[in-house]
């Protein structure tokens, strides 16, 4: 699955930037992050004509997507494009583009510096440059940890690379700057703390043993958890304080109200006030169970035949069972009840079942269409409307 | 080229920017006995092809995986080693 949103390339042809943007871009992204590498036009002030890459092909694909599984090991990032340019490169294009997406903008910062500096430091690519004097030269990369030179490539590179090491940080580790000259040889082993080098004090904050460290981390997950766990109970149970014991210990959300939350793009446009406990939250149950023990005695209704069917009526609608109290007033009551609890459970929809009801508000609510009319329907009306007031005027 | 005891493999060598500019090589094959140390790897293929000059600034890989400089190796017929200067992509 991963596969699919990763493409990794190495072509002759010049690279289209915008293209492998596009690549990457994804509706659940925040951020997309792009590295561009350029070809310089000089080196220790020889003028450089051009370049050329080679590559050891199907051995970079394979690294690239090592690279690839790294990052996505690391950081949470959504699409990763690699792209790398072979054969000849004039100076000023581009030589290399990579543009990771993720959800916020930290991850694919992060990511596209680890991609860049794992690039060179394991990808087998070469890179010559063509002088102005017909001299040519491989150069080496410093990451690159069998590298020779490291020191002369170092201060043709240190001036560019020195601002931008110290972008990534990453809880405690931190890339190396580029004046840094002794880094230590086994960059090409597994794990990322291969890449810890002295670091500088004053950016270290917290300064503890591991113990301590995972000690803290820990406690914080779980200072997390519980935070999360009371916000639960919160929404799910709060207002439920008498809860009948079989469903006292269920997560089942049968009973949430609406809160609406800060920036909340419902298309319901409520704001409630939160009772944890009132009638309108009252549970059916114990309503009926107090009618129920007033009616045991049902006896037939003795009021009027019209005011009796209107109360069944009522009754039937809104979903009023049992017994029926002989006081009407109980009955009323009845009713009344049963009608908070069904706001309760959906004050928004009120509105709308009010309309079923009510055959004028329906009718109010009838879509109107517009009628369009042609030129000549227009002339026509205008002559009629003309015709009208003269005769009217005369 | 080695005695009778040890078998040899028929490998496939390839070579990348300066060595194979060194050597004018862009691969070659080569007999190797099957059974060797990455450093006496190393010491045959940089005498047999000339890249004496860079000898210590390349490692090898085998089936596109790099070697460590410690190991020693059990080569087939078909494996693929190449010789890779300093890396310069990006």
């Amino acid at each position: 699955m991963n596969d699919s949103k990763d493409v990794i390339k190495l072509q002759t042809e010049q690279l289209n930037i915008g293209g492998i943007i596009n690549l990457v871009v994804a509706a659940n992204c925040g951020a997309i992050s792009t590295f561009i590498g350029t070809t310089r036009d000089n080196f220790e002030g020889k003028k450089v004509v051009k370049l050329e890459y080679e590559a050891y092909q199907s051995m970079a694909l394979k690294e690239l997507e090592n690279v690839c599984s790294k990052i996505r090991s690391q950081w949470d990032v959504e699409r990763i494009a690699i792209y790398h340019r072979l054969g000849v490169v004039s100076v000023t294009e581009a030589s290399v583009v990579i543009a990771i997406s993720s959800s916020h903008r930290q991850e694919s910062l992060q990511a596209t510096q680890f991609a860049i500096d794992m690039l060179k430091s394991t990808v087998p690519i070469w890179k010559k440059e063509i002088y102005d004097n017909h001299k040519s030269q491989w150069k080496e990369n410093k990451e690159c940890s069998w590298s020779t030179s490291r020191d002369e490539t170092l201060l043709a590179c240190a001036n560019v690379v020195s601002a931008n090491d110290l972008l990534l940080q990453n809880n405690h580790k931190i890339f190396p700057s580029g004046t840094n000259q002794d880094e230590n040889e086994d960059r090409m082993t597994e794990k990322r703390e291969s890449f810890d080098v002295p670091v500088n004090s004053n950016l270290v904050q917290i300064r503890v043993s591991t113990d301590e460290l995972n000690r803290r981390i820990n406690a914080f997950i779980a200072r997390k958890r519980e935070q999360n766990n009371i916000v639960n109970v919160q929404e799910f149970c709060s207002h439920r304080v008498k809860v009948d014991e079989d469903r006292a210990n269920s997560c089942a959300r049968v009973d949430a109200i609406l809160i609406r939350r800060k920036d909340s793009k419902s298309h319901v446009k409520v704001h409630r006030v939160l009772n944890p406990w009132g009638p309108q939250v009252a549970d059916l149950s114990t309503v009926q169970k107090t009618t129920r023990n007033h009616s045991n005695q049902s006896s037939p209704a003795t009021y009027l035949p019209a005011l009796e069917e209107r109360l069944v009526t009522s009754e039937n609608h809104i979903g009023v069972k049992g017994p029926v109290p002989k006081d009407v007033y109980q009955r009323l009551k009845r009713i009344e009840d049963r009608i908070l609890y069904l706001e309760s459970l959906s004050p928004e929809y009120r509105q709308f079942w009010q309309g079923q009801e009510d055959r004028s508000f329906k009718s109010s609510y009838q879509p109107v269409r517009k009628r369009t009319f042609s030129t000549a329907e227009l002339d026509t009306k205008l002559q009629e409307l003309e015709s009208k007031y003269t005769k009217k005027a005369n | 080229m080695m005695d009778g005891e040890s078998r040899d493999s028929l490998v496939k060598i390839l070579f990348f920017a300066k060595a194979r500019e060194l050597s004018g090589l862009k691969e070659s094959r080569a007999k190797l006995p099957a059974n060797i140390s990455y450093q006496s790897l190393l010491d045959t293929i940089i005498e047999k092809f000339g890249l004496e000059s860079i000898r210590d600034s390349v490692i090898l890989s085998l089936n596109e995986e790099y070697l460590a400089a410690n190991g020693t190796l059990n080569l087939s017929d078909q494996d693929e080693i190449a010789v890779i200067p300093p890396l310069s992509g990006g």
